[in-house]
């Protein structure tokens, strides 16, 4: 798994590639808790996310939990076919937003 | 008329009135001596020893005064009776200090006399039984100060202490009885034990005060009627002993209660039991790292390799045992497979069995280039009798697979035959039992090549080793299995008997149909040949977080590959990441053993993933209808969606435990079940 970072138009945008499950979560979250120092807002861009779990997907629920708590909020970007199937499997889009797009999403957050 | 029941001597002079009374006396009295004066009469009182004695005073030679005076110096007890005329009334006072008790006045009358005589006697009876009581007595007595010396020589050479107390309503004790052994337990004086249970409470030791006050406050609520129990005090010296405290509770009248008691130094004996207890936990833990050893020189359950799987399953009847086994490949199509058994069991057999297995390891070890089995079982023989078979041996099979022949070749040193299943034909048979004399009986012994067997093998054929464990187990009823109930076990149960864990499905069999399988070693090894088909496939990988995408991203290729289906592969991966993580998360029995297994079967209208694991017991939570799976869960919950994804992506999910490993079957539709979004 690789994590990539960038803040656009005050809006923290997290990559993940390749792998998000029970072995590499932590990385994931010892990241995140680095990136609220400067927003509350982010893009969750999982364009190149090839697996997800069950666990991997607890931990993003788990962000948009907290970011709720702190007025922040939480999108999910164009997921592929695998880790899609999560998502739609167990229902987490009762509480995240999926965009196609990472303008979308900006816009989205920018406007709430 | 009844006789007065007393004896009378009756002393007068004047034969008159002896004649007149001493007639009368004659009939009334139980015994009677006549005397003629004080000096006859004196005579034969100390003869006769009357109770009463009648007598004149006036006489010549003794009067009866002076006869009085002589027989009072030697009794007090006889009755004296003096007749007198009233002229004689000077004697009365001297008479008196004489010690006479009565007088009567003469002529005597007769019925006073009488009347006075029944009196004596009536006086005599009660004398006599007052006397016999004080008798008694005083026997009693002295039989208690005796008793009583002899009870406290004991107690004061007794090392317990024994005591007895009363307590009234108000709670105040007052102490009957404290034997010497208090002070020499407590090393206190004894006012300190009279001091009562706050006094004790003071020497308890703080740990146990806790459990002592529990249980004396029953004691004095009369809850209980005994106490029995060990606990520590501590001496002046700071010292800390041990003792054993004993109390019985009785209930007096006026809500008394008494309480007697003994507590005994037992601090000698629970340090000895404390040693014990050390020695044997130390043994206990000794004995498990050789059984954790002894499991690491044994292959795991599984042994897999490209044409071949080998399952295995190994328990000793006590921690460690005396079988023996290995599979040790010599090249990519050649596999040394051996099994023996030590005689014995338990530790002695385990290290034997560590000695013989090395032994067996190297000589294989030197042979490699060319392993031939009489010739290794020559040098076994040769090696240990002299070595390490003292009163021991081993029974003992030695196989080469040949993978490229399809070919067995063994030797049986006095070892059960090996046993073949085929499964096509649904027949096991033994194998002939050629072979020789177990290893260890004759270090001379020549192991010939002639002895040497052969045998064919094939997808279809499952072959056996074991040792006596599985054919010497007995039933309920006492019936032993034998090598021939074996065989029917295995033509009988073999749709249930089957996979790669064949040896604890057996085991599992076994001990359903109440089989005792826990006297001896048990140990079953079986060998297939891995069927080379495309739609079969099995997967390996050791129980860590970081392996488990290893094993779930072969699956998916796999699945793709086979049936060039990415979104079947997909929840596949799915399937088994979830799967594994969980075994791993729940965490393995045994760290030396942390091998899972994924076997695939895979056909176009279906797909059926089995996972093994030696686990620990966990059962699967109880699956709701799909559409609840996630309805009814919270939806910011961040755990407690693994096993509902599974749920939802299978048609059957099943789990179930052989003896030490789970087995989990998945079964998914192909091309997958519909989903509900």
């Amino acid at each position: 798994m690789t994590i990539e970072y960038r803040i656009e138009e005050g809006i923290g945008v997290i990559k993940i590639i390749g792998d998000l499950d029970a072995y590499n979560v932590r990385e994931l979250t010892k990241k995140f808790h680095s990136y609220l120092k400067e927003t509350v807002l982010f893009v969750l861009d999982l364009s190149e996310l090839k697996f997800l779990d069950s666990t991997g997907l607890g931990t993003i629920i788990n962000f948009v939990k907290y970011l709720s708590e702190m007025d922040g909020m939480l999108c999910v970007v164009n997921p592929q076919p695998k880790p899609r199937m999560v998502f739609e499997i167990t229902q987490a889009y009762k509480i995240i937003d999926f965009y196609d797009d990472i303008e979308s999403a900006i816009i989205a957050l920018q406007n709430r | 008329m009844s006789v007065i029941n007393i004896s009378l001597l009756y002393v007068e002079d004047e034969q008159t009135i002896r004649d007149y009374l001493g007639d009368m006396l004659s009939r009334q009295v139980a015994e009677l001596h006549i005397a003629v004066d004080g000096k006859e009469g004196l005579e034969l009182f100390k003869e006769k020893k009357p109770d009463v004695i009648l007598t004149d005073i006036r006489m010549p030679i003794m009067n009866g005064l002076e006869m009085t005076k002589e027989i009072r110096a030697i009794n007090q007890d006889v009755f004296i009776i003096v007749t007198s005329a009233y002229s004689e009334s000077e004697y009365f006072v001297e008479a008196i200090d004489m010690g006479v008790d009565n007088f009567l006045l003469k002529p005597v009358n007769k019925r006073k006399l009488k009347h006075l005589l029944k009196h004596v006697a009536e006086t005599k009876v009660i004398h006599k039984q007052l006397l016999e009581q004080e008798t008694k007595r005083k026997k009693a007595e002295e039989e208690v100060r005796n008793v009583s010396s002899e009870l406290h020589k004991v107690l004061s050479t007794v090392s317990d202490a024994i005591w007895s107390s009363e307590m009234d309503p108000s709670g105040k004790f007052n102490y009957n009885y404290i034997s010497p052994g208090f002070e020499k337990i407590t090393k206190r004086d004894l006012d300190f034990f009279i001091g009562g249970p706050n006094n004790w409470k003071k020497i308890v030791h703080p740990d146990d005060v806790e459990k002592w006050e529990t249980e004396s406050k029953k004691n004095m609520n009369g809850e209980q009627e005994s106490f029995d129990l060990e606990y520590r005090i501590v001496l002046p010296d700071n010292s800390v002993r041990w003792i054993r405290d004993r109390v019985i509770v009785s209930k007096l009248s006026d809500n008394r209660i008494r309480l007697d008691g003994i507590f005994s130094d037992i601090t000698q004996a629970k340090q000895s039991e404390e040693k014990i207890s050390n020695l044997y936990d130390s043994l206990m833990q000794e004995l498990q790292v050789a059984a954790n050893l002894q499991s690491y020189l044994l292959p795991q359950w599984l042994t897999f390799h490209d044409k071949i799987i080998f399952s295995s399953i190994y328990s000793p009847s006590e921690m460690v045992g005396g079988d023996l086994f290995d599979i040790i490949p010599i090249s990519d199509t050649k596999f040394v497979v051996y099994l023996g058994d030590v005689s014995g069991h338990g530790v002695q057999a385990a290290l034997l069995m560590t000695a013989v297995k090395s032994t067996v390891n190297m000589i294989v070890e030197n042979e490699k280039h060319d392993v031939r089995p009489y010739f290794v079982i020559n040098r076994i023989n040769k090696i240990l009798s002299k070595e390490v078979f003292f009163k021991s041996y081993m029974t003992f099979l030695f196989c080469v697979v040949d993978l490229e022949e399809n070919k067995i070749r063994y030797f049986n040193a006095g070892h059960p035959p090996i046993i073949q299943f085929d499964t096509k034909t649904n027949k096991a048979k033994k194998l002939p039992h050629i072979g020789h004399m177990p290893i260890g009986w004759m270090p001379e012994a020549n192991y010939s090549k002639d002895d040497e067997s052969e045998v064919e093998i094939n997808e279809d054929i499952i072959t056996f080793l074991y040792t006596d464990g599985i054919f010497e187990c007995k039933n309920r009823v006492g019936e032993l299995l034998e090598i021939d109930g074996f065989i029917d076990f295995l033509e009988k149960y073999n749709s249930e008997i089957d996979g790669v864990i064949l040896p604890q499905k057996f085991k599992t069999k076994l001990v359903d149909l109440n089989y005792n399988i826990t006297t001896d070693d048990f140990t079953l090894l079986s060998f297939r040949l891995r069927p080379q088909i495309r739609e079969k496939e099995f997967f390996f990988v050791r129980s860590l977080l970081k392996k488990t995408s290893e094993i779930r991203k072969k699956a998916d290729l796999y699945i793709i590959d086979l049936l060039d289906n990415a979104d079947l592969g997909g929840k596949i991966e799915l399937i088994v990441d979830e799967f594994v993580n969980n075994i791993i998360i729940h965490g393995l029995a045994s760290k030396s053993d942390t091998l899972i297994v994924l076997g695939i079967d895979a056909t176009q209208d279906n797909v059926v993933l089995t996972i093994w694991d030696k686990g620990i017991v966990w059962d699967l939570p109880e699956k709701k209808k799909d559409d609840k799976l996630f309805a009814d869960k919270d939806p910011f919950d961040t755990t407690g969606r693994g096993i509902p994804i599974i749920y939802l992506l299978c048609t059957e999910v099943r789990r179930k435990r052989y003896d030490e490993i789970n087995e989990t079957v998945f079964v998914l539709k192909s091309p997958g079940k519909e989903l509900i979004f």
